[in-house]
Formats: C-alpha cells, sequence, structure tokens
C-alpha cells in the first residue's frame, strides 16, 4: 500500500502514518476516480494495524481547490443509480467517499495550505484534526456559484462549529484565512511549516490508536442519540472492544515513565 | 479520633457544599464514593431547604480521577448482581450512573476546580450546569495518554457543550487545559486567581443562583436538556 495507481492521489505509509495527498500538478481537484481510490484506502486503512494515524494533505503548497470541472467517468458501482434526465449527477461518490473518510475511528488529520475548497473542505471537514499553514485559504463558493453543497456538509459543518458561522461559510461563501478559520475553530491550530504539521501527526502515530478509535466511536455514534440511549452505547462499546494497550498504560503509570503503544 | 468522612456535606445559608474530602490521595474517587456523591445530589434536590448544590474538593485539588489503587470490586449492596469486567470494576459503571444523577437534578448545580480536576471529576463537572476555576487548574481528561477506558457520559456531554472541532483536542489529544484555554472553549464560567478559595470568591455568583425562581430554573433547565433530544415541534409541546 506504499504507492497509490491513481492519478492525482499519492499515498505514502511510513511510521504508522499513511499520507494521502492530492496531487495532480496543478490545483489539485478531486475527480471520481480519486474519491473512489480515497474511499477504498480509508475502508482499508480500518483494518491494517500497520495504520495509526491518516492524514490528508495537498501537495505544491495547495491542498485542492475542489471538485474537478470533469469528474470523469461515473463509477460502475454506483451505475444503477446513475442519473438520467436535465439533473446534474447525484452526489453519490461524493457522499461516499466523506462517509468512508468519516468512518475510519482511526486519527485523521488535514493539513491545510493555499486553497482549500468546495469538496476539499467537505472531506477536512470529517477529519478528526484541522492544521493550517499560515498561507491556507478556506472557502466553499458552491451556493454563491449556483450549485448546492449537498455531499454531507450541512449536517457536519453546524455540529463542528455551531451552526452560526456554518451559515457564513456554506451560504455565503466567505475566504476565511488561517486566523480566521482558527478563530472560528474551522482549524485547530497554525503550524509555522509543513514540518511541524508532520510533526504533529508523528506524535499522534505514537498515542494508544484503540483507545481513540473507542472515543471517537462514542463521540460521533451520540451526535444523534437521546442522553439515556448514549449511555447504553457507551455501555455496549465498553463491553464489545478491548484496548490491549491499556495494561501498557497503567503499568507506565505505576513505574512513571512515559508509555509504548503498540496501538492494539 | 474517627476516621474521617470521605465526603463532606455541609450548608451555607441555601448553597448545600458537598466537599470530596480524601485530601491525601487528591480526592481520587474510588467506586463508593461514586455512589456517595450521586446519592448527595439525589438528597440536595430533595431538600427544600436547598437551592443551590455545590461539589468542590478539600486540599490542593479538586479531584485527580479515579482512585487507581482502589479496591474496583467493593460495590453498593444494590448492585451486587450486576455483571461487571472484573478488570475495570464497578467503578466504571457506578460513575457513568450517579453522573446522569447529578446531570438530572432540577436545583442549579455548580463545580469549583482548583489544582486538578482529571479523569472522572473532569466527568463529573460537564454533568453540572456551571464550571468555576481557579487560573492554574489542571483540567481535562488524560485517559487517553493511558489507553484507558472513558466510557461514562462524556461523549455525549462534552460535544454538547461545545462545537464538535473542540472535542478533538480536549477528548481525543487529551489537553490538559488551564483556566484560561477552559473558558476560551466555553467550558468555563468563571475563572478565578490562582490559589483562591472558590467557595469564597464564588459567592455572589452562588448567591445570584440561590436568589433564582426554582421552579422557573427548574422547568427552564429541563426543557434545556429534553430539548438537545427533540425535533423543534416536538420541543414546543
Amino acid at each position: 500500500m506504499n504507492e497509490s495507481a491513481t492519478e492525482g492521489l499519492r499515498t505514502e505509509l511510513r511510521d504508522g502514518c499513511l499520507t494521502v495527498a492530492f496531487d495532480d500538478g496543478a490545483d489539485n481537484r478531486i475527480d471520481y476516480a480519486m474519491l473512489e481510490a480515497l474511499g477504498s484506502l480509508c475502508r482499508a486503512a480500518g483494518n491494517n494495524p500497520a495504520v495509526r494515524v491518516l492524514a490528508l494533505t495537498g501537495s505544491n503548497g495547495l491542498f485542492s481547490a475542489g471538485a474537478a470541472a470533469d469528474m470523469g467517468s461515473w463509477p460502475d458501482r454506483f451505475a444503477h443509480r446513475k442519473p438520467a434526465g436535465g439533473h446534474g449527477p447525484a452526489p453519490l461518490p461524493e457522499q461516499d467517499a466523506l462517509r468512508a473518510l468519516r468512518a475510519l475511528m482511526k486519527p485523521t488529520v488535514a493539513i491545510l495550505e493555499g486553497t482549500a475548497q468546495g469538496l476539499a473542505l467537505d472531506l477536512a471537514c470529517v477529519c478528526d484534526l484541522r492544521l493550517a499553514l499560515p498561507d491556507a485559504r478556506m472557502c466553499d463558493r458552491r451556493v454563491a456559484t449556483g450549485t448546492a453543497a449537498s455531499t454531507g456538509i450541512a449536517y457536519v459543518l453546524p455540529r463542528l462549529i455551531g451552526q452560526s458561522q456554518a451559515m457564513r461559510i456554506l451560504l455565503l461563501g466567505e475566504t476565511l484565512d488561517a486566523r480566521e478559520a482558527l478563530r472560528i475553530r474551522l482549524i485547530q491550530q497554525i503550524v509555522a511549516t509543513r514540518e511541524a504539521a508532520d510533526a504533529v501527526v508523528a506524535n499522534i502515530a505514537t498515542m494508544p490508536t484503540r483507545a481513540w478509535e473507542v472515543h471517537k466511536m462514542q463521540v460521533l455514534g451520540q451526535l444523534d442519540l437521546d442522553f439515556e440511549s448514549a449511555m447504553v452505547h457507551s455501555l455496549g462499546i465498553r463491553q464489545t472492544h478491548v484496548i490491549e494497550d491499556r495494561i501498557e498504560g497503567v503499568q507506565a503509570w505505576r513505574e512513571r515513565r512515559e508509555p509504548r503503544f503498540t496501538g492494539r | 479520633m474517627s476516621a474521617p468522612v470521605p465526603l463532606l456535606v455541609e450548608d451555607d445559608g441555601a448553597v448545600r457544599h458537598i466537599r470530596l474530602n480524601r485530601p491525601e490521595k487528591l480526592n481520587a474517587i474510588d467506586p463508593m464514593q461514586h455512589e456517595r456523591i450521586g446519592r448527595a445530589f439525589l438528597e440536595a434536590d430533595a431538600d427544600p431547604g436547598v437551592r443551590v448544590i455545590v461539589l468542590s474538593g478539600a486540599g490542593r485539588a479538586f479531584c485527580a480521577g479515579d482512585d487507581l489503587g482502589a479496591d474496583a470490586k467493593s460495590w453498593p449492596a444494590r448492585m451486587q448482581n450486576r455483571l461487571v469486567d472484573l478488570d475495570l470494576g464497578l467503578g466504571p459503571a457506578l460513575l457513568l450512573e450517579s453522573a446522569g444523577w447529578v446531570r438530572h437534578v432540577a436545583k442549579p448545580t455548580v463545580v469549583l476546580m482548583h489544582g486538578a480536576a482529571l479523569g472522572s471529576g473532569y466527568d463529573y463537572s460537564l454533568s453540572c450546569d456551571f464550571r468555576l476555576a481557579t487560573e492554574d487548574v489542571n483540567y481535562g481528561d488524560p485517559r487517553m495518554h493511558r489507553a484507558m477506558w472513558a466510557a461514562e457520559g462524556w461523549s455525549y456531554k462534552l460535544v454538547r457543550q461545545l462545537d464538535q472541532s473542540a472535542v478533538t483536542p480536549v477528548a481525543y489529544l487529551g489537553e490538559r487545559m488551564n483556566g484560561a484555554k477552559a473558558h476560551d472553549y466555553g467550558l468555563v464560567h468563571r475563572v478565578y486567581p490562582a490559589g483562591s478559595d472558590l467557595r469564597e470568591v464564588a459567592r455572589p455568583f452562588l448567591a445570584t443562583l440561590a436568589d433564582l425562581d426554582p421552579d422557573a430554573y427548574a422547568e427552564t433547565k429541563r426543557a434545556m436538556l429534553a430539548g438537545l433530544d427533540l425535533g423543534f415541534e416536538a420541543a414546543l409541546r
């Protein structure tokens, strides 16, 4: 899984970190083939113990300008739901990639630089952590240019940053620089350089991955639950998931040393 | 001298102070203490003389978390038939239940956090209506750094108290917050200088709560908590 064959998407697995980079040599726009590849990578990463964190990045100083003008051929998987007539294609491949990335319970980090727009910003928003370089500019111009943003971002964004600011981004299409994005918590941290971002990711790769997964399962799984159902959900997760690293965690605490986690 | 009381219950006018009192353990909580905390809140809620319920800790810290050295297999008789993971003991199940009781009392609830407010102390804080802290408090959930279980209700509560975006540093990255940071997240309502006796400096705040109309407060709080789980039209009914 060290090299992907999909044009426009570069992947590398090193030291527990699976880096997935948009890279088409231009403005890193995303097409159907890239969405399909990204979804497959996420699903495989969930079952691959060598992956302890996924980093979604751009290249050449830019994250991605969003959806490609020509999305390429409609994926075979969705052939039975290919729209007919005057409507444009439904955003099924977009939703599916977003769903796969969001459903990856391991740590996910988006590293934003240059432009992060539209569909690319959607993908960043389903990651757990968004880091931005000082030059990052974030926006969603879909409504301003007459297309609906129906990828699932309308559910995700109000929960992420509050409805008030979500309206501003999705409906007004304002461009936010890194400082403003940090202020409204669209991103959680500004990093000075790409190396600094990589260091944050490398540190997350040493964390107890299974513990991250059971935390995340609870947060995401309980977004739509009432209180009592959420308590039952937590108990169920506690009874059906094992965190092997817990033994090392408690041992290290007793011996007053830094733990060495395997991620299991 | 008789054995120290692990949980102090004192009234200051209409304010009921429930105070963790194992200062030599930084008020680390063992299974039976969870039971005492929950019961103390239920009793305070039922006591007509009480208008505000305050949780705090005696000594250097509010609460350092669960007592990992405690006998995890001692638990209240009423739960003796509960099957639990013996490795983890009943503590987590008791915390889940008592933190639920704390959350649902009708009266105003306030937690005063100084020194440390970690792990299950952090979890209890999320069940209170208001969180007051000293500037230098060490607040958060370090359980992630020990790969420990944290499945007692914080996951429902935290994401409704602050934006999901802030859940990542607080819950997944296990960030230690000081007063200013927690205030910046909107999690802590008032921050006081390091070294303050919170029961003293919070007096005006607690007095304000004690003066509120209990029925209006209870009904609004109930509607807010219930409303979190309802659709708009259902919430209007």
